[in-house]
């Protein structure tokens, strides 16, 4: 026997994998994105893309930025004077800022764990295998709920938890088994 | 097509499945969902940001930022001021130590030269949603369905029966472990623990400065 078309419109479904989608992005970091910009003479901090989750990464050619945390990088911001010459960055809420400041125009190459474009079409994820099954059963959980299904919404809320750990554990094995960097790396 | 925006978005999943429109005007689901955004910015401190304020010489007190919820840190001279209660601080210790409440910072060594500023790095409160307005970048999309879970929150718990406590109870879990999530994600996203490069100078460094000679 044939099955029924699952009862939902397109633009209520598009609405729900696009929010779906922003979600499994978030919860496994699915997504890692690349852009370059170029800073500006005098200028510390900038603006971060929109679409940026966290930031893992700022390079210049090959040589990479080590990161601050913002209290030590508003020790410098406030005067400490810096004994280093190594130039580094941090993220303050939707800026990035770099320690010393820029004295030229150098163009930085930040990667980021990032949260994908707004869909314009049905089930056109940027994510694919695990990930974009992911979205759809987060997508048919939010659908449970709004149906006022709650047990069946429950029992996918306990799996999507379980699954977007899973996945994101398997990300997190991919990223320690790559080389530590000497003088990057803070364990090395 | 093109995703709906979010306020009528969610507005519509609420209308469609549990906000009874003889029970919930449009209004008071709005007010729901907006309550939800600021309760879990604030509680998740997500909104973070720093300020310069500069010194003024006889002047011990400054006012905090309009939108200021929680200071995360003062700094000064290149190293960061310690807070003092409100019971200790009208002891005048020489130091550099600030005090805070009713809506102002002080210094407890007031300054005696208009020269230098001190910085204030804190989280900030949102404002309230309309219907047509859109939550702040650092609260993004991703954790939209918190409000979604707050404003289902208060209508079970306001409109529907006893038979419905623990629905309404899932509900506010759901919230209450999103904003959890919310505040580790802030934190790690300023700080990115993984990476950071110890500073070994910075322990060199004399923990006050003085420049109220």
């Amino acid at each position: 026997m044939a099955e029924t078309p699952f009862p939902v419109e397109d633009q209520p479904l598009l609405d729900q994998q696009n929010d779906a989608s922003y979600r499994v992005c978030a919860d496994t970091r699915a997504l890692t994105k690349r852009t370059t910009f170029a800073t500006v003479n005098g200028q510390r901090e900038y603006a971060l893309p929109s679409d940026v989750l966290r930031v893992v990464g700022v390079s210049v050619g090959a040589q990479l930025y080590a990161h601050i945390t913002t209290d030590v990088a508003l020790r410098y911001i406030s005067g400490l004077a810096d004994v280093s010459s190594s130039p580094r960055y941090y993220v303050l809420g939707p800026n990035i800022g770099f320690q010393p400041v820029p004295a030229s125009v150098v163009t930085i190459t930040l990667y980021y764990e990032a949260r994908p474009a707004a869909l314009s079409a049905l089930g056109t994820y940027e994510v694919g295998g695990d990930f974009a099954r992911l979205v759809d059963r987060r997508a048919n959980t939010n659908l449970f709920d709004d149906d006022g299904q709650v047990g069946v919404a429950a029992a996918e809320e306990a799996f999507y938890r379980a699954e977007s750990q899973r996945l994101m554990r398997r990300r997190r094995k991919v990223g320690r088994s790559r080389v530590p960097v000497i003088g990057y790396d803070a364990e090395v | 097509m093109t995703p709906t925006a979010p306020m009528p978005f969610l507005l519509e999943r609420l209308r469609s499945s549990i906000a009874d429109p003889s029970l919930f005007d449009d209004d008071t689901v709005t007010r729901f969902l907006s309550d939800g955004y600021v309760a879990a910015c604030e509680r998740s401190r997500c909104l973070r940001t720093w300020t310069t304020q500069p010194l003024t010489a006889g002047f011990q007190e400054y006012a905090l930022p309009s939108d200021w919820l929680e200071t995360l840190g003062v700094y000064m001279n290149g190293a960061p001021m310690e807070e003092l209660s409100t019971r200790i601080a009208p002891r005048g210790d020489d130091g550099a130590f600030y005090y805070s409440y009713d809506g102002v910072i002080g210094l407890v060594t007031t300054p005696t030269v208009s020269s230098g500023n001190y910085i204030l790095h804190y989280a900030r409160r949102p404002a309230a949603l309309t219907q047509s307005s859109t939550p702040e970048t650092l609260f993004g999309p991703e954790w939209y369905w918190l409000m979604r879970a707050y404003a289902a929150w208060h209508i079970y718990r306001l409109g529907y029966g006893e038979e419905y406590v623990p629905e309404a109870n899932r509900q506010r879990t759901m919230f209450d472990t999103g904003v959890a999530m919310l505040e580790r994600y802030s934190t790690s996203r300023d700080e990115a623990a993984t990476n950071s490069t110890p500073v070994a100078h910075i322990t060199s460094v004399p923990s006050v400065v003085n420049t109220f000679a």
